[in-house]
């Protein structure tokens, strides 16, 4: 297989309202994402041949692609369930041109949906592993524990994790699909509680209900479907550390090292060449660490580099401009997929990034536990 | 449900493999495996060394000495046989003999409590009466 570079495209984006969907299924949630997402392309339902999906976190379901396909009365030749966390909707970006490479689909659709803020969240409650009589338990406090060895190593200060919630904040009030548009200040981040000490309320991601899907084919075919916009899939990486955090070699340095130098090489492309980023935050802390692994700046300079409004709006790297996890739907990833489809389509009203080319979007899971990437460009 | 069966959800599943290092942590010893073939030292218990796949693992006994890898407080429990106990720290204990494992800091300054400040196993009882090992700072020795 040849370099893939420049040879496959997204060509529609759709996704339900983000917050409370009190009473609708999952299955409902992502059929409403795919019928949007083929409704935002143009295409006829029919093309479509391929169904990928991540399942919903918060509630487990055995082959769950089937039963989305089957949902919205597709029989794809391709199908598939990746589960890497918030890794996931890259990685089934890959798989589905993978599968196109080996001419088995043309047209795929990636979707995925979940209610914990409605449902239950008991999925992300258990012990880690053998360690419940310590009180090891949830997934803000395992990103604390990554938090507080960078402040110690690094002298990052809460404060610095606090424009990067402010940053999403300020973006997302710029978005009506934003789940929270409240403004915030680094005071407010200050002054809300501590959830896992170092780690404020502000820190953490929203709780959300809601789907999202993306359309992926070749350029060739998208061409042929007479879509006026595709954007581009430039470069795609992926890496995984240990499951354990306590195994890593060293849990500041997160997966997006490797899979950042992998997607970058395969683009062809440095991180300064970017027009913006749309960064993986379900922890503030995990935006910060995956600009330093991509490059954007040194290991521990992540704190200095946010500050100051580099990374809002107007700034030298806007990341995050829809808001992100923290922000405009905690969903796992896909949202900021859309945001960089959206970004280089220039759709982006208010939040737009002025005559944006190229960005990248990562995607991670677990405790830093799986992370891809992907460089989008026009 | 019983207050057993909420607890039982905390203990560790102890399997063939793992057994040993908890009987001894009940005798106020801590353990790690050691690899025959390659001498790797390690945590969690495996009958398989993940550095060379070898099924001869041994046990050895470590000091219980170590540093504070990385520790966080926690200030909202997870579960309902924590409320009473935050806050409380959760630590990556890095271990004098070269393996790592989850433990609690206990007696703590959280002033003084930093990445890299030396600590000594303490063995005590967790929920259940069920034996654990926490560590607690050496005085003196901070920094
Ligand atoms: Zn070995």
């Amino acid at each position: 297989m040849g370099s893939i570079s420049e040879k496959y495209c997204i060509i529609g984006v759709g996704h339900t309202k983000f917050g409370k969907h009190p009473g609708r299924t999952t299955l409902e949630m992502n059929v409403e994402a795919i019928k949007n997402a083929i409704e935002d392309c143009g295409i006829n339902k029919s093309e479509i041949d391929a169904v990928l999906c991540k399942y919903p976190t918060s509630n487990h379901s055995m082959m769950y692609s089937t039963q989305v396909a089957q949902a919205v009365g597709i029989v794809p030749k391709v199908s598939g369930v990746i589960d890497m966390g918030g890794a996931t909707n890259i990685n089934l970006i890959q798989y589905a041109i993978t599968s196109m490479e080996l001419g088995q689909c043309t047209t795929a659709v990636i979707s995925f949906a979940d209610n914990p803020l409605t449902g239950s969240r008991n999925a992300y409650t258990h012990p880690w592993g053998n360690d419940g009589l310590y009180g090891w338990f949830g997934t803000p406090p395992a990103y604390g524990m990554i938090a507080q060895r960078h402040m110690d190593l690094y002298g990052t200060k809460s404060e610095q994790l606090g424009a990067i919630a402010v940053a999403a904040h300020k973006h997302a009030s710029l978005n009506p699909n934003a789940q929270s548009r409240k403004v915030i200040s680094i005071e407010d981040h200050q002054n809300s509680k501590f959830i896992a000490k170092p780690l404020h309320l502000y820190d953490c991601c929203l709780v959300s209900d809601g789907g999202a899907a993306v359309i992926v084919t070749s350029l060739e075919n998208a061409r042929n479907l007479g879509i006026k916009n595709p954007v581009t899939i430039l470069g795609l990486g992926q890496s995984h550390p240990s499951w354990d955090i306590e195994l890593r070699e060293e849990i500041t340095v997160s997966g997006a090292k490797e899979s950042g130098r992998m997607a970058f090489e395969m683009a062809g492309l440095r991180p300064q060449d970017m027009d913006f980023a749309q960064i993986y935050d379900c922890f503030s802390i995990v935006n910060l660490i995956t600009l330093e692994d991509y490059g954007f700046c040194e290991k521990g300079e992540g704190g200095s580099f946010v500050e100051n409004g580099r990374i809002e709006l107007g700034g030298s790297l806007p990341v995050n401009t829809s808001g992100g996890l923290l922000s405009e739907t905690g969903m796992p990833g896909l949202q900021l997929i859309i945001e960089g489809v959206r970004q280089l389509r220039g759709e982006c009203g208010e939040r737009q990034v002025p005559n944006a080319r190229l960005g990248v979007v990562s995607n991670q899971g677990g405790v830093m536990t799986t992370h891809s990437t992907m460089i989008l460009g026009r | 449900m019983s207050l057993d069966n909420i607890l039982n959800e905390l203990f560790p599943v102890i399997t063939e493999s793992n057994k040993p290092f908890y009987d001894a942590l009940g005798e106020g010893r801590l353990t790690a495996n050691k690899c025959n073939e390659c001498a790797h030292t390690f945590l969690p218990p495996a009958n398989h060394c993940p550095n060379c796949l070898s099924d001869q693992v041994d046990w050895t006994a470590l000091s219980g000495e170590g540093t504070v890898y990385s520790w966080v407080e926690y200030h909202r429990a997870y579960h309902v046989a924590f409320k009473d106990k935050i806050p409380y720290v959760v630590a990556i204990v890095q271990l004098k003999e070269g393996p790592r494992m989850i433990s609690n800091i206990i007696n703590y300054d959280s002033d003084f409590l930093k990445v890299g400040m030396p600590i000594q196993a303490v063995f005590t009882s967790g929920l259940g009466d069920v034996p654990i090992v926490q560590f607690k700072p050496i005085i003196g020795k901070e920094g």
